[in-house]
């Protein structure tokens, strides 16, 4: 619902500059652009850092770390107001979280006992994103050129891959195996954003891009939830109860990620 | 035959004056022959020169760092008043100040090649020399002066000033003394008076000097010095017009038609003049009466015999006088001064009285006053209880009128006018707009009667002894005429033309027009449409305009001197040359006009310069009012079919360096609460504070029209690629259909 708002809202925009001026950048209108980024990892890990959260070992613990995302950027100035780009990021990032499984041992005619496993996954994300771009001509910016807002739709498909797995077994000092979570560790995440940011232009042709991201998740719903989770109960399948945990830490994990970023690209105007 | 050619070629060339001028059709002064070098060389070039010279010289530090700042600035603002069009180079009145300065330097050949004098456009009554070795002699002293004699002790005067570098002396003075009190100043005021009054005593032993001086240097040629006297009574009554006549209200005047007794003064205020023996503590110059005393004690000793008042024509001089007061009208309605301008043509007609370039400045100046009456919150700019001597009725009446009264005063003169002179492009234009003003009082014209009331024996008929008491009264009334109700009788002789009326009903139809617009865009509505609007950006279609004098200047605010000389001219340059360079792409035909870009035979087009520029400057005073042609209209039409496109494009940027404590401090205090800005902040409290005004305004110059493209403030610093961008997109939105 809120992405179809989103893209009707996006069309309307789109719609309405089309009556307007459009003389680019001395006739340029297209620009390609390669760009990195990061985003402070204040709220969770980095694949190489675990942040301020606390396991087993205290040396873990991290301070101020950054994840990084690199990718392109593709625009086009539809008028002196507004820009529409495609862009392309991947990232890595890190999340934890507590799944559970039945234990190996059970006894007969009790409820099924699970282990609790510790579970540091590394997320690769691929961002696809489209951004429709506001530039304030009276104020000096036209379209690619100067101060600009844009209104960002992203998607990010997560594939995550467990890179630590440490079981609190339910009988201790069974530590014989394990059964698997069962997760299925892919999940498409919808974000809403609002970039602030610059294009300045040298030699008529190279533009370089900085920028500020704040996004806020379309999940809103499922966010509540992941942080009314509690512990499955013995009845209840633990393998869905996984699966969905794992999105909705997926989720809140990237609502943090994704809160604030910072970027630049360096490109070319094309034609 | 060849030889009646022959001879004619001779008196027009002895002559030239002669023939020049029919002041019934006054034809405005303009710039002739070579464009002088000293227009074309740039001032930073000029500048390069002077620091070199100076670099040898033998004086200490600072001194040389203040005649480098001397150089700097007097270059600058000389070479800006030069190519702002306000100073004429060869026309008539320049090549006689030429002549008599001849005279003076018949025996010094060395310091005349030095010396260029010009007639500077201005309506002051004022002269004065740069250490360049300019003299400008202003169009309202030449105004005033009565002899050519005493033209050549002004002359000499400021030959004077020019030959012991008395502008450079002075600026130095100010600078040493500035230096000495900067520290105090913070402490203590009285010393910057004393600072004040010190350089204003150096500045009055100047001007003896140069009066001594000069008058020896008058005394070397045989002009006769009987009216030398006078020179100080054109000083002290300068700001008077050139004659006191009293104003005859009949030139506005029919016969049903006349300007009642409450817009009449019945005294006009007593002439004071400036104070002979006034305090000159705080002035630049001695006192009147010193000067007189000066000056007779030199010319004590001095016999007035072989000498003569006019040493090259009498006929010349009066000429040339006359030239400049014709020019004087045209120049208070330059500067919004309309009640001067009317007294100043009504003086003129004195002895041109069917001039119709006087009576097209009267029109002109009673449509200024009709418009701004009727412009909403509009305030008279002038008092007229501080004028003295006659030309006080004519600011009276134009103080008083009220804004219905003003409009059908001007509409009827303007009316009228046009009959007369059913040729002239100029009329038709005002009077159209006139009508549109007229219909903001009136939807009809019913309250204009086609006849007299009464015909002019009627008093007589109020003296019949069988009429009713209140039928006595009534023919009294009307016999006498209502002074409340006067501006009924305008129209008598003019309400049946059939052109009078379809010009009413065109006029009434536009201002319906126009006020359903005004309202509009006065609404919130129509508010908001307007910055979608400017959003947008404009698609006129048009495919060739001429850009005239793209105008580029930079400041900081931080310094003592704010203009940025030298980056200003840079910047002056490279925007010309974006100009030219971006034309082609944006598909746009664009003619550039600029005086720093003309070649010296380019004269025509310094004079096009100055017209247009003239014309601008008239457009952006009267931007709140509808569409007003130009005072020189017929030369703006002119210029428009020369260059081919009735379309010209002003355009510029204002850069400014400003510092904004405020800026930082709030930068600072953001980063606190949200330290992850820190960043940020530290960048933006260590950056330079840049802003811009970029305007662009182009107009249909035969109709007036505006469309202005840009006037935006943007918070940057200067660049190519913003000017590109800026400019690009100013003759895009011009180009696109």
């Amino acid at each position: 619902m809120w992405n179809k708002t989103l893209l009707t809202c996006l069309s309307c925009l789109f719609f309405s500059s089309l009556s307007s001026q459009n003389p680019g950048y001395l006739g340029k209108h297209f620009i390609l652009q390669v760009q990195g980024g990061t985003a402070p990892a204040i709220f969770g890990p980095t694949p190489n850092d675990r942040g301020l959260i606390k396991r087993y070992d205290s040396s873990q613990t991290g301070a101020l770390s950054l994840n990084t995302r690199i990718g392109a950027r593709a625009g086009y100035a539809f008028s002196r107001r507004n820009m529409a780009s495609i862009g392309f990021e991947t990232f890595k990032t890190a999340m934890i979280m507590t799944a559970y499984s039945p234990a190996r041992l059970q006894i007969i005619g009790q409820p099924t006992v699970l282990d609790q496993h510790y579970l540091f996954y590394h997320l690769i994300g691929k961002s696809f994103q489209f951004h429709w771009g506001m530039f304030n001509p009276i104020k000096g910016s036209l379209a690619p050129y100067g101060a600009y807002t844009n209104l960002v739709l992203e998607a990010i498909v997560i594939d995550g891959k467990v890179a630590e797995d440490q079981v609190s077994y339910y009988f201790t000092g069974y530590e014989g195996g394990y059964t698997s979570t069962r997760i299925e560790p892919d999940f498409t995440y919808w974000s809403a954003g609002l970039e602030v940011g610059v294009n300045d232009i040298f030699f008529d042709r190279l533009t370089l891009n900085l920028a500020c991201r704040f996004n806020a998740p379309l999940h809103l719903n499922r966010l509540q939830k992941a942080y009314q989770y509690t512990a499955p109960s013995p009845n209840q399948n633990s393998i869905a109860h996984n699966q969905f945990f794992f999105e909705l830490e997926t989720i809140k994990r990237m609502a943090n990620y994704n809160l604030i970023q910072f970027s630049a690209g360096i490109g070319v105007l094309l034609f | 035959m060849k030889s009646y050619l022959f001879v004619a070629a001779i008196l027009m060339g002895a002559f030239p004056a002669l023939f020049s001028q029919d002041f019934n059709k006054y034809q405005l002064l303009v710039s002739e022959g070579r464009i002088p070098d000293q227009y074309l060389i740039s001032s930073a070039k000029k500048y390069e020169k002077e620091i070199e010279a100076i670099h040898n010289e033998d004086v200490k530090k600072k001194e040389k760092k203040s005649k480098k700042q001397f150089a700097l600035e007097s270059n600058f603002w000389e070479d800006d008043l030069l190519q702002s069009g306000l100073v004429l180079f060869n026309d008539e009145v320049s090549k006689y100040l030429g002549e008599v300065m001849n005279v003076l330097l018949a025996e010094d050949p060395e310091l005349r090649e030095k010396v260029n004098v010009y007639a500077l456009r201005s309506t002051e009554v004022n002269a004065f020399a740069t250490d360049r070795g300019n003299i400008y002699v202003t169009l309202g002293m030449l105004a005033q002066l009565e002899d050519e004699a005493q033209l050549a002790y002004i002359l000499s005067h400021e030959l004077v000033h020019f030959n012991r570098k008395h502008s450079l002396d002075l600026f130095l003075a100010g600078k040493k003394m500035r230096r000495s009190s900067s520290r105090s100043e913070l402490l203590n005021n009285a010393v910057v008076k004393d600072a004040l009054y010190a350089r204003n005593t150096y500045s009055k032993e100047l001007e003896s000097q140069a009066d001594e001086e000069g008058l020896d240097l008058f005394l070397n040629t045989s002009y006769a010095t009987s009216t030398l006297n006078t020179v100080f009574d054109v000083l002290r009554y300068g700001y008077l017009p050139f004659d006191n006549i009293p104003f005859d209200h009949s030139i506005l005047e029919s016969d049903y038609y006349r300007i009642p007794e409450k817009l009449k003064l019945e005294k006009v205020q007593l002439i004071t003049g400036e104070e002979e023996d006034a305090d000159d503590k705080k002035s630049t110059h001695p006192n009147i009466a010193k000067r007189r005393k000066a000056l007779a004690q030199s010319l004590a000793d001095v016999s007035g015999e072989g000498r003569q008042t006019f040493l090259i024509s009498e006929e010349r001089f009066k000429l040339v006088r006359q030239m400049s007061r014709y020019e004087i009208p045209m120049l208070y309605l330059h500067r919004d001064r309309p009640a001067d301008a009317v007294y100043s043509a009504f003086l003129l007609k004195q002895t041109e009285p069917a001039s119709v370039f006087l009576d097209k400045i009267i029109a002109k100046a009673l449509y200024l006053v009709a418009k701004y009456k009727n412009y909403p919150g509009f305030s008279y700019p002038s008092d007229p209880d501080k004028i003295e001597g006659e030309s006080q009725q004519a600011h009276y009446l134009l103080h008083h009128i009220d804004a219905k009264e003003a409009c059908v005063l001007a509409l009827r003169y303007t009316w009228s006018r046009q009959q007369q002179y059913p040729d002239d492009p100029e009329l038709p234009t005002i009077l159209a707009d006139m009508f549109i003003e007229f219909a903001q009082h009136f939807s009809d014209l019913s309250p204009f009667p086609n006849n007299p009331p009464l015909p002019p024996d009627s008093l007589e008929a109020t003296e019949d002894p069988n009429a009713s008491k209140y039928e006595k009264i009534r023919r009294q009334k009307a016999a006498e005429g209502d002074p409340d109700e006067y501006w009924k009788m305008a129209f008598i002789d003019m309400v049946d033309h059939p052109d009078f009326q379809i010009g009413f009903e065109t006029g009434l139809a536009e201002h319906k027009e126009r006020s359903e617009l005004d309202e509009y865009y006065r609404s919130s509505k129509g508010k908001r449409e307007y910055r979608k609007f400017r959003k947008r950006g404009l698609s006129l279609g048009i495919d060739h305009i001429v850009l005239v004098n793209p105008f580029f200047l930079k400041l900081d605010t931080r310094k003592e001197t704010m203009q940025q000389y030298i980056p200003t001219e840079v910047g002056q340059e490279r925007f010309r040359e974006l100009a030219k360079e971006l034309a082609p792409l944006s598909g746009l035909k664009v003619q550039i006009l600029d005086v720093c870009a003309l070649r010296s035979d380019q004269t025509d087009r310094f004079n096009d310069i100055r017209m247009l520029n003239d014309w601008f400057y008239e457009q952006v005073q009267h931007l709140d009012l509808s569409y007003m042609p130009g005072w020189n209209q017929e030369q703006i039409n002119a210029i428009a079919e020369k260059y081919g496109t009735d379309y010209f494009l002003w355009t510029g940027v204002i850069a400014e360096r400003e510092p904004d404590p405020e800026g930082v401090v709030l930068t600072i205090l953001t980063s606190l609460i949200v330290p992850i800005l820190t960043p940020f902040a530290i960048y933006n409290a260590l950056k330079n504070r840049h802003q811009m005004l970029y305007y662009a305004i182009l107009f249909d110059v035969r109709t007036g029209k505006r469309e202005i493209i840009k006037f935006d403030f943007i918070k940057k610093k200067v660049s190519d690629t913003l000017l590109k961008a800026q400019l690009y997109d100013t003759m895009k939105q011009i180009s696109t259909e």
